[in-house]
This record gives C-alpha cells, sequence and structure tokens, in this order.
C-alpha cells in the first residue's frame, strides 16, 4: 500500500522544483543517446554480418581428406530431407600475375619478373566454384551484380560482369568472357590472335575478383589475361606424390562484392574445372575425380529451426560415405566459418555498449544529487510527516516516487527522441552536412552510403527500463536516508 | 580572498559536490581508458609492422637493372644510412614427399593473415640486411625456443655442408613441426617468355635446410615470408644475370623526414632507371606507405568511439550542473549576506565559478590519473579479471598481441583534460551567474 | 473523574553525546485523562519538549512506559507508532511546520493522506476536502483556503497547523509552545481558539508553554524541573 500523501507530496516537490527538470533531462540525454549510438553501431554490425552472412553458405563440410571427390558426398548429402542444394568447392592457392608482353601495353613496371605492390595484393586465395551449382546455395549472382553499385559508390562506372548470365551451359561453367572480349584482350595484351575476330572462340578460363583489388589494378578490363602461378602435388604413376608449380592462364571475367572485406580483398573465384584440371584432374581423364576441399550446403527454410541438429546429422552422414578411417570431417554454420571476425566485432560493441553503460551510470548520479539534496532541504518536512503520522516507508516512498518520476519521464521522452532520431538520423546527417559540411556520423567510417541503423527492441527496452532501475537503485539511497531520519531532530532542523 | 575562502568552504562541507566531481572523474576516466586502448591497439599494430619493415623500400624495378649501380646511388643521398638489396620470389616449403594441405577457410585463418601455404621467399645477403631492418633481432627474439634458435647468428644463411639455409617464421615452424636442421623443399617456377609473349613456367626445386626460426612483432610478415641466401635465389632464378635485384630495403639516418626522403629516392631512382624513353621506373616507398592498407584497415574503428565519449561528458555537464546550481540554491542566504557586506556581484559570481572550476580540476585530475593507471595496468587487470572471473575482457590472440595495448598520447590527454574543464566551466558559468544576479532583499527576507 | 487516555510511567530519556549520557527526562509520571486540559510547565532545557515527543511517540523512551487507553505503546514498531500517533494524535508547533509548497488547504488535507491508501483516498476526496475546508472555516480561514504558507500571517499559519492537527479527529492534542512566536493579541486569538475547541471535542490537551497566565487557564499545571515533574 502506498499511503495517499507520499504521490501527493511527491507531485508538489516535482512541480515546484525546476532542478528535477535538468536531473529528467540528463536522463532524456543519456537515453537518447545510448539508444541512437548503439542502433548506429547494431546497424554497423548488422550490416557487417549481413555481409558475412552473404558472402558465407549457409553450411559447409570441411576438413576433408585430400583427394576426395563430390559425388559421393552430394548424394550422401542431398539424401538428406532439410537439404536443398550442395555445391562443390575446391580451395587453393596462387599468385595473380598479369601478362606482360614486350609489344602490348604494360601494366605496372615493365619487366620485373613479379608485381608485388602489397604483401598480399598478388597472392590469392583461389576458390574453385561450379557456376551452375553455386547459384543455389550462395548468392552468385548478387556478388557479381553488387559490384557495380559498390564500385560506382566509389566512383568508378563499370557495368556487372556477364558471364553468369551466358546461355550456354558449357561456357557458362567455365566462366568464359564472350568470344570478341577475349580477342580484343589478346589483341590489347600483344599476343597472337589465330584468325578473325567473329571465328574467335573464347579459351581462357574466366576469373572473378574481389573488388578491393580494384585498388591495385585499376587497369584491368574484362578479358584481360592474367597468369595464375601456382604449386600443387600432383598425383604420379605409383611413387609418392610430387609437388608441381603450374601456370594457367585466365581471363579476367569482372568484380565481384560480397562487401566482406576479407573475402573481396583475397578471394578469386574461377570454375572449379580448371582448377581441377591444374591439379591433375582433367574432366576427360577417366581417372580423374570431382575434386573438392568442401561442399557448400543450402538448407530447406523448414530445416533452419536446428542448425546445429542438421549439421550433426550431416557430418555423420558425410563421414559415412568418406573412406573408412577417415579423419573427422566437420559441418560449419556461417558463423562458425567467422568466429574470429564476428568474435573480434562483437567484443568492439561490448565495449562501446560498455561506454554507455558510464554513460547511464553519470545520468543515474544526477538523479541521485537532486533526491539527495531534496532530502537535505526537505528535512524539516520530513519530520512534519512523521509527526502527522507518516511511517518511514511511505516518507522514504516520496522520494523514491520523485526519482521514478524523473526516471520515467526522462527515459519515456529519451527513448521518443532516440527512436525519431534514429529513423531520421540519415536526414539529419544529410541535412547537416549540405548546410556545415559537418557529418555528425561521419559516412566514411563505415563504408557505406548511408549510415546503417538498426532499432533493436531488445537494446531499448533494457535501455529504456535499465535507467529507470538504475535510477530507482540511486534514489533508494536518499529515500532510505529520509525514512531512517528521527522525527525529533528533523523538527528541531532549521 | 573571501572569494576563495568561501569556495573551500562550501566544498569541503557538501560532500555532494564530490559527486559532480565523481561524474567528471569518470568521464574522463572512461574517456582516457577506452582511446588509450585504441591508440594503443594502433601504435602496437604500427610497431609490428614497422618491426618487420626497411625504413623505405624501392622496389618495381626492370629486370636489367644492375643492383650495384643502383645500389652506388642511394648510397649517395645524405640520409641513406645503409642498403641491402634483396630479391624477392614465391613459392611452397614442404618436406620432401609432404603434401602440402589447402589454405586454410577463409574465415578460420588469423585475423592478419600468415598462415598460408604459399609464401615469399626473400633472398637476402645475411649481414647487408642486419646493417637495414633488425633482421639480427629477429633471430634472437626471446620467444623463440632454444632449440629452434639459428646455431650461429651471425651468418645464419651460410650454407653448411653444401646445402643452402632457409629461415622460417617461428609460428609456421611450430604449426608445421619443422626443427633445425630439417631438410625442406621449396617449390617454385620461373617464367620464360618465348617470342611470342607466351610464358612457359619452368619448375625450380631447392633443397634447403632449416638454419632457425625468426620472429618479428609482425605475425603476417612471420607467416608470409622465408629467407634464404640471395645468390642461392639468383642462381636459380637469374644464373646468367650476376646483378640482379629486386628490391633494395633502405635505412635512414634521420627517420622524420620520412617522405621527403622517399621524394628524393624516387627522383633519384627515376634518374638512375632512365634509357631516354621517359618511362618513370622503379617505385619507392616509406614503411608507412607500404603498409598503407593494413594500417588504414585496423585504424578506421576509432571515430565511432569519440562520438560516444563526447556523450559522456554532456552527461558529466548535466551532473555538474545539477549539484552546483542546488548550491547556489542552498545558499542564497549566504549570497544576500555577502552582498549586504559588500561583495559586488563579480564576486559571488567568482565565489561560484571558483567552486565549479575546483569540482572540474579535481575531477579532471583524478579522472586522468585514474584513467593513466587503469591503462597502464590493463594487462594486469585483464589477468585478474580472467583469474576471477574466468572472464576474458580483451581476446588478444585475435589481434596477434601478447598484451592489451596502451598508448597515452600527452596531446590527447591534454585535449581530453582541456575538453573537460571546458565544460566544466561552463556548466559552472551558469549557476554562478544566476548567483550573481541573485537579489540580496530576497535572499535576506528568506521564506 | 475520567480514565486517562494517555499516561507516561517512569519514563527516562537520555541522549548519547559522544561518549556522554545525558538524561534529559529521569522518571517522569503524568497521565491526561479526556477532556482535561494540562500545561506543562518549566525552564528552558527542563526536559518539557521532549516528554511531549516522548507523549507523541516521536520518540521512544529510554526506558519506563507510555500508555495510551491503557494499553502500552511506546515498545510498538515504528510503522506502528506513526499509525497509531495519526490516528490518536494531534500536533502544534511553535514553529507551526506547515509544508511550504502546500496550500493551507492542501497542508490540511495532507493529515487525511497519512494513512490512507492512494486508491483509498482518491475515493473519499470530495468527503476528506469537505472536512479540511470545514476546519479551516472553523478556525476561522475560510479566504485563505488557497494560500501557501509564505502568504500569510504567523497567526494564520497557526490556526492552520491548529485545523491539520484536528482532521483525523484525534483523542490527544500536543501543542508545544503554539503561542511561542506570536505577538500577544494574535497569540490570545489562537489560545481561544484552541481551548474552545478543546472543550468542544473533549480533547486530553497537554500545552507547553512557559507563560503562567497560559497555564493557569488550564485544568491542571504540571511542573518540571531538570527532567522530574516538580508538582
Amino acid at each position: 500500500m502506498i499511503a495517499a500523501f507520499s504521490p501527493f507530496v511527491a507531485l508538489r516537490y516535482l512541480l515546484t522544483r525546476r532542478i528535477n527538470l535538468l536531473a529528467m533531462l540528463g536522463v532524456t540525454f543519456a537515453v537518447w543517446a545510448s539508444i541512437l549510438v548503439d542502433s548506429v553501431f547494431t546497424g554497423f554490425v548488422g550490416e557487417i554480418r549481413r555481409d558475412v552472412s552473404r558472402a558465407t553458405p549457409e553450411l559447409i563440410l570441411t576438413d576433408l581428406p585430400l583427394d576426395t571427390g563430390y559425388e559421393p558426398l552430394r548424394s550422401a548429402l542431398e539424401a538428406d530431407d532439410a537439404v536443398a542444394a550442395t555445391a562443390p568447392r575446391l580451395r587453393h592457392h596462387g599468385l595473380l600475375q598479369p601478362v606482360r608482353t614486350p609489344g602490348g601495353r604494360a601494366p605496372g613496371a615493365e619487366g620485373a619478373e613479379l608485381h608485388f605492390d602489397h604483401m598480399q595484393s598478388g597472392f590469392a586465395l583461389l576458390l574453385g566454384i561450379d557456376p551452375l551449382r553455386e547459384a543455389a546455395v550462395t548468392p552468385l549472382h548478387e556478388w557479381v551484380a553488387r559490384s557495380e553499385t559498390v564500385l560506382a559508390a566509389r566512383h568508378v562506372a563499370l557495368p556487372a560482369s556477364a558471364v553468369l548470365d551466358e546461355p550456354d551451359p558449357l561456357r557458362r561453367a567455365q566462366l568464359l568472357v564472350p568470344d570478341d572480349v577475349e580477342w580484343l584482350a589478346r589483341r590489347r595484351a600483344g599476343l597472337r590472335v589465330d584468325g578473325a575476330r567473329a571465328e574467335h572462340r573464347s579459351t581462357w578460363p574466366g576469373v572473378l575478383l574481389g573488388w578491393r583489388r580494384l585498388a591495385y589494378a585499376p587497369w584491368l578490363r574484362e578479358g584481360d589475361p592474367l597468369d595464375l602461378l601456382s604449386a600443387a602435388s600432383v598425383p604420379t604413376t605409383g611413387g609418392a606424390p610430387q609437388l608441381r608449380t603450374h601456370r594457367l592462364r585466365l581471363a579476367f571475367a569482372g568484380w565481384f562484392a560480397t562487401s566482406y572485406r576479407a573475402f573481396d580483398e583475397t578471394t578469386a573465384l574461377l570454375p572449379i574445372e580448371a582448377l581441377r584440371t591444374m591439379l591433375g584432374h582433367d574432366l576427360a581423364d577417366p581417372d580423374s575425380i570431382d575434386l573438392v576441399t568442401d561442399v557448400a550446403i543450402r538448407l530447406h527454410p523448414a530445416a533452419r529451426g536446428d542448425l546445429g541438429a542438421v549439421a550433426r546429422r550431416l557430418q555423420a552422414a558425410a563421414q559415412r560415405a568418406l573412406p573408412p578411417g577417415s579423419p573427422p570431417c566437420i559441418v560449419l554454420d556461417w558463423q562458425q566459418q567467422n568466429t574470429v571476425f564476428l568474435g573480434a566485432v562483437a567484443t568492439e560493441q561490448a565495449m562501446m555498449q560498455f561506454v554507455l553503460f558510464v554513460v547511464m551510470l553519470v545520468a543515474a548520479f544526477v538523479i541521485y544529487a537532486v533526491l539527495h539534496m531534496m532530502v537535505v532541504q526537505k528535512w524539516k518536512d520530513i519530520g512534519i510527516l512523521a509527526a502527522l503520522g507518516g511511517t518511514p516507508r511511505a516518507i522514504g516512498a516520496v522520494f523514491l516516487l520523485c526519482g521514478v518520476v524523473v526516471a520515467t519521464l526522462g527515459s519515456a521522452l529519451g527513448t521518443a527522441f532516440g527512436v525519431l532520431s534514429a529513423l531520421h538520423l540519415n536526414d539529419a546527417n544529410e541535412w547537416l552536412f549540405a548546410r556545415t559540411g559537418l557529418e555528425l556520423f561521419p559516412r566514411a567510417l563505415f563504408d557505406l552510403q548511408r549510415v546503417p541503423v538498426r532499432l533493436e527492441p531488445a537494446w531499448l527496452s533494457t535501455v529504456a527500463l535499465g535507467a529507470v532501475l538504475l535510477a530507482l537503485l540511486t534514489a533508494l539511497l536518499p529515500a532510505r536516508k529520509a525514512a531512517r531520519m528521527n522525527p525529533v531532530q528533523a523538527l528541531a532542523h532549521e | 580572498m573571501y572569494r576563495l575562502f568561501l569556495a573551500v568552504r562550501y566544498l569541503l562541507t557538501r560532500p555532494i559536490n564530490l559527486l559532480g566531481m565523481l561524474g567528471i572523474l569518470l568521464s574522463v576516466w572512461a574517456l582516457v581508458l577506452v582511446v588509450s586502448i585504441f591508440s594503443g591497439f594502433l601504435v602496437e599494430i604500427e610497431r609490428h609492422v614497422r618491426s618487420a619493415s626497411a625504413d623505405v623500400s624501392v622496389h618495381r624495378l626492370p629486370a636489367w637493372a644492375s643492383g650495384k649501380a643502383l645500389e652506388q646511388a642511394l648510397r649517395d643521398d645524405p640520409n641513406v644510412r645503409d642498403v641491402a638489396p634483396r630479391l624477392v620470389h614465391y613459392g611452397m616449403l614442404g618436406r620432401p614427399g609432404d603434401r602440402p594441405q589447402p589454405p586454410p577457410l577463409l574465415g578460420r585463418t588469423a585475423l592478419h593473415g600468415g598462415d598460408q601455404p604459399f609464401l615469399l621467399v626473400l633472398g637476402v645477403d645475411a649481414a647487408a640486411e642486419a646493417a637495414v631492418t633488425g633482421f639480427a633481432g629477429w633471430l634472437r627474439a626471446p620467444s623463440i625456443p632454444p632449440d629452434l634458435r639459428v646455431a650461429d647468428p651471425t651468418a645464419p644463411l651460410a650454407a653448411a655442408d653444401g646445402t643452402p639455409r632457409v629461415l622460417v617464421g617461428l609460428e609456421r615452424m611450430q604449426r608445421e613441426g619443422l626443427r633445425r636442421g630439417d631438410r625442406v623443399l621449396l617449390t617454385t617456377g620461373r617464367l620464360q617468355g618465348d617470342g611470342d609473349g607466351q610464358k612457359g613456367l619452368q619448375q625450380i626445386s631447392l633443397e634447403l635446410q632449416v638454419a632457425g626460426a625468426f620472429k618479428t612483432h609482425h605475425g603476417g610478415f612471420d607467416g608470409n615470408n622465408v629467407f634464404v641466401d640471395r645468390e642461392v635465389l639468383r642462381q636459380a632464378l637469374f644464373p646468367d644475370r650476376p646483378d640482379a635485384v629486386q628490391e633494395i630495403a633502405v635505412r635512414l639516418h634521420d627517420e622524420s623526414t620520412l617522405s621527403a626522403t622517399t621524394d628524393r629516392l624516387q627522383r633519384l631512382v627515376v634518374r638512375a632507371l632512365d634509357r631516354g624513353d621517359d618511362l618513370a621506373r622503379g617505385h619507392v616507398q616509406g614503411w608507412r606507405d607500404k603498409n598503407g592498407q593494413f594500417l588504414r584497415s585496423v585504424e578506421h574503428q576509432r571515430g565511432l568511439l569519440k562520438i560516444v565519449l563526447v556523450v559522456i561528458m554532456v552527461t558529466a555537464a548535466f551532473l555538474m550542473l545539477a549539484t552546483l546550481s542546488m548550491m547556489v540554491t542552498e545558499k542564497t542566504a549566504d549570497i544576500g549576506i555577502l552582498t549586504a557586506m559588500g561583495a559586488t556581484p563579480l564576486g559571488v559570481l567568482q565565489v561560484f565559478l571558483a567552486c565549479g572550476l575546483t569540482i572540474t580540476a579535481a575531477g579532471v585530475g583524478l579522472g586522468l590519473s585514474a584513467g593513466t593507471l587503469t591503462s597502464v595496468y590493463l594487462e594486469e587487470i585483464r589477468r585478474f579479471v580472467l583469474w576471477a572471473t574466468g572472464v576474458d575482457l580483451f581476446p588478444l590472440q585475435v589481434y596477434n598481441l601478447d598484451r592489451v595495448p596502451c598508448a597515452l598520447e600527452p596531446l590527447w590527454l591534454l585535449q581530453v583534460a582541456a575538453m573537460a574543464f571546458a565544460t566544466g566551466a561552463v556548466v559552472s558559468a551558469w549557476p554562478a551567474w544566476r548567483a550573481a544576479r541573485h537579489d540580496p532583499l530576497v535572499s535576506l527576507r528568506g521564506t | 473523574m475520567n480514565p486517562p487516555v494517555l499516561e507516561a510511567l517512569a519514563v527516562t530519556k537520555s541522549y548519547r553525546l559522544g561518549r556522554r549520557e545525558i538524561p534529559v527526562l529521569r522518571g517522569v509520571d503524568l497521565a491526561i485523562a479526556q477532556g482535561e486540559r494540562v500545561a506543562l510547565l518549566g525552564a528552558s532545557g527542563a526536559g518539557k519538549s521532549t516528554l511531549l515527543h516522548v507523549l507523541g511517540l516521536l520518540d521512544a523512551p529510554t526506558s519506563g512506559s507510555v500508555r495510551f487507553d491503557g494499553r502500552p505503546v511506546h515498545a510498538l514498531p515504528v510503522a506502528e507508532r506513526a499509525r497509531l500517533r495519526h490516528r490518536h494524535t494531534g500536533f502544534v508547533f511553535q514553529f507551526y511546520h506547515l509544508i511550504p509548497e502546500l496550500t493551507a488547504l492542501q497542508n490540511v488535507l495532507l493529515a487525511g493522506m497519512m494513512a490512507t491508501s492512494t486508491l483509498a483516498w482518491w475515493r473519499g476526496r470530495r468527503a476528506a476536502r469537505a472536512a479540511a475546508e470545514a476546519l479551516l472555516v472553523q478556525v476561522g480561514l475560510q479566504d485563505r483556503l488557497h494560500h501557501r504558507p509564505a502568504e500569510l500571517s504567523g497567526g494564520e499559519r497557526q490556526r492552520v497547523a491548529i485545523a491539520r492537527a484536528l482532521l483525523a479527529d484525534p483523542k490527544v492534542v500536543l501543542a508545544d509552545e503554539p503561542t511561542g512566536n506570536l505577538d500577544s493579541a494574535t497569540a490570545a486569538g489562537v489560545v481561544e481558539l484552541m481551548f474552545s475547541i478543546q472543550q468542544q471535542r473533549r480533547l486530553a490537551f497537554l500545552l507547553v508553554t512557559h507563560n503562567e497566565e497560559l497555564a493557569r487557564r488550564c485544568d491542571r499545571i504540571v511542573r518540571m524541573q531538570d527532567g522530574v515533574v516538580v508538582g
């Protein structure tokens, strides 16, 4: 029961003391800032996670033994009702070098054996994909299509590559650039061209590069030849496998953009058959196998509920399909595939939230200060209330109520402002930029066109309720002080 | 005099002022701590990169370039202390008969690279290299276990019993279980153009003996590079060009003029390589430029943090404003008496301003000290928290660090102090001004 | 003779000041019956106010007991004592002790809110308001209902305090030098008012004063000196 005088007196105190307004504004500000800043950060993290998930298959079967073929795994995996599609993946490594010829246009420095502008630029993580199957598992078309908008944002007008739209599936499987494009590229590079333009047929397998390599090779045009230098152990007839170096000529087929930074920086996508051929498993060879290092898996939407169980089941199925005695393979979901990176991002967000908690704490201090002062100033009133028969609890409740009202109003206002400003952040940011040249949230920071904003209901309620709760806790101290006073001394107080 | 006297009295008799101070303290503390971690992180990464780099490197040299002539030209520059020619190639390293694993899945690699099977092979002269980079120190890094250490660090690459030697990054050695004296095979290739522009790849296999481990602070560098003797690599790659060079590492006398020197050397190199065809050859880069992309990728997160820190400041300002204006309200009677005794409004203003500024100063001072202390002892705090609660506040291995980074930049501290002080002054000014404008008669009459 | 409403039996009270015990009451016996008007006379520091506080349950005695309607009440829990204080005792203080933020009417109403829940009070607010207004009219403040204490004269403030003390319809009124802060003309008015209400409501009335003349108008005079009743 709250004695009737508690809210009554609390209300009078609140209305007659302007300092309460300040405390309320303090809470409003803290809540507003927490919501806004975190919504931007959550938006940013959400964007990163979306990028990562865009670049990553839903599940991947990996840690396979060397010389594993795709077919047995495919049938084992696709026998499971949860699996919608699978696609073969072949990881390899190599060095991509532009082809330079004495007579041709020399990109970069002439004559040097190798072209290293950056420790990683020449190196590529080669990802052999089957363009015919890959699109069923990852948004391959989107990766390529997005490059146009991503590059446009950096003032590079380049249409997205059309290699995936090639009607002939055999050509599409090799990511071949159009015949005349390759013909022109050969001419450009000063390479020998047999026959007329109209008769030329493309032969170089295509390679799609992450758009971040554009910085190192701005001169690269569709069809331009690239040499892939690599080494791999090749099975020899009898005897131990031997390490062999390889060179594979590829045609630059276009840029892709998943926006997952690490992926776009390091990965080169090329036809899996081209890579298999380089590694000694040519399609035409009857002894060859359809070599894979991973199998990318997409699930039916209905099966996504219990990802862990599905992953375990698929792992068991795949393990049975491997030769007996193979080391255990593993099935990873998209987050498990990127724990290091996602963990680093989460750490950053946790640091940010810690700082926001400090903000809340300081705002709660304001309430404490105001209430504490109020108790000191109203010492005599407290004595009067006690003399009139107010119980200590009810007297404490007066100040607690003050704190709660201030915090609740502040928190509600702050939440309202926070949500409003988060929704209109980009407009405000642009308006401010247009008027003053200042940016509240510098867009360059996010590498994005618009400041990403995401209001997380969980965080909203945590902040809003947390502010009230924190204020309540801090208000308890002055309230306790008021409840514990000795009425006789309080009455004598002057 | 009475101003100071009163200000001190007011402060000492009102513990609530401590709270205002606490607000400033807390915000300054958080500012200093968080920013010092972030800066420390940057500084540390930069130091790591720096430790593995030459001051300046000259690369993209044409095939016909003469190492000797170029070296001599570079040495003529007053700021060049030493130069070291290098050959830079690529390859795979493995025990004979071993089959290399495919590269790790993208998301499972170390955050800053260095665990790929494919690597760069640096052909260096051990003596020249030691004069230009921290090469000698890399071999003596204390974290290298004794059994992986180079036996003779003064001549680490000298061939023993006819087999040339190779230095491998410590982590790669440990990961692949390599030991000193192991025989390894470096597989690489050489492009050989035919007259038609078609290039064939001629395979080259070098049998090497592991001389020991090297360790810089830059995990990416250690993982991506191995060292062999330059002459060994040259004979394999360019048997007909005794003077071949692909990169020249340069050490400067004075690093503060890095960019000016880089520009000067660039002109010098272009002149030395000019064949009268107006083609600019050779590229000179300072270490910061050379690793620019890597450094920038680490730096871009700091911006948002500063916004949050401003938010704390403003909240602390609210707290100060609340405590100070309550003090003024409470001291209205005093203000009346003071005025009656002949204090000018300005004097009254100064009393309360002094209160506010003292609180601010104390808060800033304590906040700076607390922030500095926690920053400096952060690693110990992290270990304690890990030990006490099992929570790791800062996952170090992700960033390839051995302790929580922290860098206190005096300029930044000064900026924080100035910002906090300005905030304190502004929020003290308003209540002080209110006090000064107060009608003394109202105070004396009381209510 | 009526049975006593409020009794103090061998009440002692001492305060600690640092390490020293300072005795203020050293065994006081006092009984006030219904409708009785008792004056408590004594010099400053004789313990009059302390006795009043102990009788009003604002302060607990160090030893001895306080009885209300024959029931020992001094050892009840603090909330229980507060409730009792509200229901049975009205205070009138020398310095009025009104809450400055509230109007005269609100100050009186406040006394009605002490033991009622918010909801119950809200339901009965009209009746409570009417009662408070009636009391203020009775003390002659019909024109000052909505004035704050700062806008009232000393006499008017004390009348508000009297109205407030009466709102809960107590059996006992304890007045601590109610005219000590008023000029004599105003004081006379306030005294007349108090006494007439006391008679009308048959209140047990304890008047702490050092004004002999005022004391003589009471049924009984109790004199205190150094913490004991001397006659």
